[in-house]
């Protein structure tokens, strides 16, 4: 097989030329190949192929793996349900995220009702007199809390972008014939590299977003001022809250051009483009997320919307299960939490899931 | 008025959502609370108008006119009257009204149109003889321009008893939507719209008082005969019974006599939708904008719990009929309001189900039927006696209906409306007195806090504090007892001292005239193995030294809580030992004294104490010093915060959707 190696760049037009060869090996063989037509060489011109034999031949198959950079899987190589740990990387990031922003007012509320004889589970008995004399009470605390657990929150979502950036590696390269996993270090030196261009798309794509719902919430308003004359004021806040829906499907859409951009941009670093320079691969993978939506909307957005469908209705479940537990502890509240992280981690599930979606899309658009 | 201020702290109750099982809605209480309690049937007529108006949409000005008879009912003769133009406070920046620096409650801004009331005609009828007061009026005092209370001297002395005719006509320009009255577009709330003459006290003196902000109203009963005229194809609401209707060159024409009521407004819109529904009796009726019939069917639900359960608990509602009015989201101001048989509501069109407003809106509006408009009381002098009880009757209403999630029942959170009143009344605690007139507080938000919820924080303590059924007849027998007959706070207070006890109403007299507070904190705990006295004695003519050690009973354990009172009122209150066993013991303190020191004597170590465990003090000034951890022993902590939080974070930091 033919392996890249680190420093040898892959053009987008050298990964969409295997189409007619399309096996894994041909679609990552590049390091030769410096055009499409060099990639287009049969498994049989491949030169690294006999290093790769030998060792697995001499080591077994995973342990010769271990030995080889990562090459770049083919599309239909590349699913969540064979990167567990990516999703387990991304479940671990979050609660470990979670655990810091909420730090502060786990703290706070020690401090307030921890002598309580029952605790914090006053807080949650029905009727609210200790909850609202707790949270609206006028303690100054909960302004630090507020602030200390905002800035906690936008690093950990700085920081997440790394974390998508390492996702992506994971799920877009594999070792050996097997497709095994890259190392850690290498997807985690991906997800480095792939910072400050994911974090521009993600930044143009937040532009983007906050315009459309900007422009959208005028319009909406706009509607709601002209339908409320003619109309009553409950048909024209119906007639506002389409309006809004319509532009926030835009902002939708325009979150799902730019998560195929992410995994465009992060599947080229992973597969070796480093040379790049930032902005070229911002505008590179703004353009393979904008073509591949051209190509693909379609499927994409619902692939994206069962998924969000789904996640959201977890995150329901969870809440009915909080709801159900309410101000009980020990065992019951243990099980919630086991509960909880079961929700989060189908719901990182369904993250990686959408970006192997994303990749497999970009992929094929490009050929 | 609703005092309406539950969304932030939905916003923030959301950050860790509260549980537990769902609150299970109850029926109205269908026992009358003090059925012995004999109420006048009728009020005496002091005041009774008979009028005609007239609407210009386009204008948006109404033309009246008619005849006020009234009688001097007190018992001394009077040598002038004294009318209210209270339009008259939306007239210009110099009323009384507009000048009054206060933010934060109702009204807080200048009208976008301005309103006025100009009289045309005041006429004394006295026999064959026609007197003209409109030459005499005094529309102002010596350097105010405010011209909403004017005094009209008479020609002659009116004695006690007897009655005079008044012949009226005027000119109203409505303002822009403002503090409920004025039009938003073709939609139209006239209240304050004709010359009401001011309430004579029985010793004489008169209660009249310009419009302020923070103001309302207090009149004489009497019964009004008014007959309203607007385009036709206009749909009108308007207090008292429809006793004839016709169309007439492109007008609509109705007439509404209303006997036993002190005021009288109404409203006209030609895009109202009506639904109409008998309830106990009553004819109700719901004036809505189009697209509203959910909101109209959880009013009307609202109405059908209401009319029982008030009618058990303060006396059987008197009238026929009872018009709810909801008003376009377009004049938000229009709505909260009552007036006699005719209230006001509002909240928009889309709101959830479990988010309790328009039923708490609408029920705390039509409890003004009682606590305004039956108890007819001094808003002005005491606007406790109307908003304060009521808040209260709205509280224990709601609590009835809809349980523990009475104020909010949504996303998981369950909130009691005496929840959100006992917060606000703590904030604002020590702001100001209760008990003093709607123009001498000094900030809307004291207005709100003090005279709404404070006072219904204090109601409700007492009623948990010395129970609830003696306070839901000690309420019915004032709401029975004063009806038509303009109660005072001494009427309250008294009523309080004979239904539930001298302590209970000098705590409420304390309460509402002397900013009285309380503070119950438990401000040391100990614990520790039992054992007897240690040390060296003398016995039998020998020293003996007796060492701890041999003193001690490994079985018992000793201990001690002790509680301080702080402040100015004074409940018994029941403080709780738990033992590390989770064995849990309850003593009662009557609240005498500032100190009172609880031992504890068990087989397990105490491991803390709470005082006031049932929540029974709600004007506890700070819940959070009412329990303690023994130190040494571990804190029960706040792990169900950490849980709930670490979820939503994780929530928010993965995002919504993938």
């Amino acid at each position: 097989m033919t392996t890249l190696t680190d420093d040898t760049a892959t053009t987008p037009d050298a990964e969409a030329a295997p189409d007619a060869a399309a096996t894994p090996d041909a679609e990552a063989r590049s390091d030769a190949a410096a055009s499409p037509d060099a990639e287009a060489k049969s498994d049989a011109e491949a030169k690294p192929a006999t290093p790769a034999l030998l060792d697995t031949v001499l080591k077994g198959p995973d342990e010769a793996a271990d030995d080889e950079p990562p090459h770049a899987l083919e599309p239909r190589a590349i699913r969540a349900r064979r990167r567990p740990r990516a999703v387990l990387l991304l479940w671990a990031w979050e609660l470990a995220g979670a655990f810091v922003i909420a730090t502060p007012v786990y703290a706070w509320a020690r401090r307030v009702w921890g002598t309580h004889p029952d605790g914090d589970a006053v807080l949650f008995e029905p009727g609210g007199h200790a909850l609202l004399s707790w949270l609206a009470g006028g303690d100054s605390a909960l302004a630090i809390v507020t602030s200390t657990s905002f800035v906690a929150f936008a690093t950990f979502r700085l920081l997440g972008v790394i974390v998508t950036g390492t996702v992506v590696a994971m799920l877009a390269t594999g070792r050996g014939e097997r497709d095994l996993p890259v190392r850690a270090s290498a997807a985690l030196r991906t997800g480095i590299e792939a910072f400050f261009p994911l974090g521009g798309v993600g930044a143009v794509a937040s532009i983007v977003q906050a315009v459309v719902v900007g422009i959208g919430f005028f319009a909406s308003s706009s509607v709601e001022a002209w339908a409320t004359p003619r109309f009553g004021d409950a048909r024209a806040f119906t007639a506002r809250v389409v309006a809004l829906v319509l532009f926030l499907a835009v902002a939708a859409i325009t979150g799902i051009v730019a998560d195929l951009a992410r995994v465009a941009v992060a599947r080229d670093i992973a597969i070796g483009s480093r040379s790049k320079s930032t902005l070229r691969h911002i505008a590179d993978g703004i353009g393979t997320g904008i073509r591949a939506a051209r190509a693909c909307l379609g499927r994409a957005t619902l692939a994206w919307s069962w998924r969000s469908a789904a996640s959201l209705a977890l995150l329901w479940i969870g809440a009915a299960a909080s709801d159900l537990v309410g101000a009980r502890g020990g065992a019951v509240l243990f099980a919630l939490f086991l509960f909880h992280q079961l929700v989060l981690l189908v719901r990182a599930g369904l993250r990686v899931s959408w970006l192997a979606n994303a990749l497999r899309l970009v992929l094929r658009t490009e050929r | 008025m609703r005092w309406r201020s539950l969304l932030t702290l939905t916003a923030l109750a959301l950050v860790v959502g509260a549980g537990g099982p769902t609150a299970i809605a109850g029926p109205p209480a269908t026992t009358p609370s003090a059925p012995d309690v004999p109420m006048l049937e009728h009020a005496d007529e002091v005041a009774s108008y008979t009028l005609r108006a007239k609407l210009d949409p386009a204008k948006h000005t109404v033309h009246g006119e008619g005849t006020i008879v009234w009688k001097n009912a007190s018992k001394r003769s009077v040598q002038e009257l004294w009318m209210h133009l209270y339009l008259n406070a939306f007239k210009n920046q110099s009323s009384a009204f507009m000048r009054a620096p206060i933010g934060g409650f109702r009204g807080g801004s200048v009208p976008a149109d301005w309103g006025t009331i100009d009289l045309k005609k005041l006429v004394l009828v006295d026999g064959e003889q026609r007197h003209d007061l409109l030459a005499t009026i005094e529309l102002r005092r010596p350097g105010d321009q405010d011209e909403t209370d004017a005094r009209v001297p008479l020609p002659r002395d009116v004695q006690p008893g007897e009655s005079i005719t008044l012949e009226v006509e005027w000119e109203d320009k409505l303002p822009a939507v403002v503090a409920r009255t004025g039009y938003d577009g073709t939609f139209h709330m006239v209240a304050q719209w004709f010359p009401k003459i001011a309430r004579l006290e029985e010793d004489g003196s008169w209660a009249h008082f310009p419009f302020h902000r923070l103001g309302e109203f207090y009149a004489d009963f009497g019964r009004y005969d008014v007959t309203i005229d607007v385009p036709s194809g206009f749909v009108v609401g308007a207090t008292g019974q429809v006793v004839e209707t016709r169309e007439e060159n492109g007008r609509h024409i109705e007439r509404r006599v209303q006997a036993d009521v002190h005021d009288f407004a109404w409203t006209a819109w030609d895009r109202f939708r009506v639904r109409k529904e008998t309830i106990e009796g009553v004819e109700v009726t719901v004036l809505a904008p189009p697209g509203y019939d959910d909101l109209v069917e959880r009013q009307l639900e609202t109405i059908r719990f209401a009319l029982p359960h008030y009618g058990a608990r303060y006396g059987k509602y008197p009238y026929p009929v009872l018009t709810l009015v909801h008003p376009p989201a377009t004049a938000p101001e229009a709505g909260g309001m009552e007036y006699p048989t005719l209230i006001t509501t509002g909240q928009p069109s889309w709101l959830p189900r479990g988010v309790h407003s328009v039923e708490a809106v609408t029920i705390h509006e039509f409890g003004h039927q009682y606590f305004y408009g039956l108890c007819a009381s001094n808003e002005d002098a005491w606007p406790f006696l109307d908003e304060g009880l009521n808040s209260y009757a709205e509280a224990e209403a709601m609590a009835a209906w809809k349980g523990k999630g009475s104020g909010l029942d949504f996303a998981g959170i369950r909130v009691e409306e005496t929840a959100a009143h006992a917060l606000r009344a703590r904030l604002h605690g020590h702001d100001e007195k209760i008990a003093q007139g709607a123009g001498s507080f000094a900030t809307g938000a004291a207005y709100g806090a003090l005279v709404y919820s404070r006072t219904a924080t204090i109601l409700e303590t007492l009623a948990r504090v010395y129970g609830k059924e003696k306070m839901d007849r000690a309420l019915g027998v004032y709401a029975r007892r004063f009806r038509f007959r303009h109660p005072t706070p001494n009427d309250l207070i008294e009523t309080i001292k004979a239904e539930i006890g001298a302590e209970a109403a000098e705590n409420l007299r304390t309460a509402l005239f002397e900013k009285g507070w309380v503070d119950y904190a438990i401000v040391q705990t100990s614990s520790h193995a039992s054992h007897g006295p240690a040390g060296i004695f003398d016995r039998d003519g020998q020293r003996e030294t007796v060492s701890r050690d041999k003193t001690r009973n490994a079985n018992r354990y000793d201990g001690y809580v002790l509680v301080v009172r702080r402040g100015t009122l004074r409940f018994p209150v029941e403080i709780e030992l738990v033992a590390v066993d989770g064995s849990r013991s309850r003593t009662r303190w009557d609240g005498a004294g500032e100190t009172f020191r609880v031992p504890y004597s068990g087989t397990s170590p105490l491991r803390a104490a709470v005082v006031d465990p049932d929540e029974r003090i709600l004007l506890d000034d700070d819940p959070h010093n009412d329990f303690a951890t023994v130190p040494g022993h571990s804190k029960a902590g706040a792990p169900r915060v950490l849980e709930r939080a670490t979820y939503w974070a994780a929530a928010l930091l993965g995002g919504l959707t993938p």
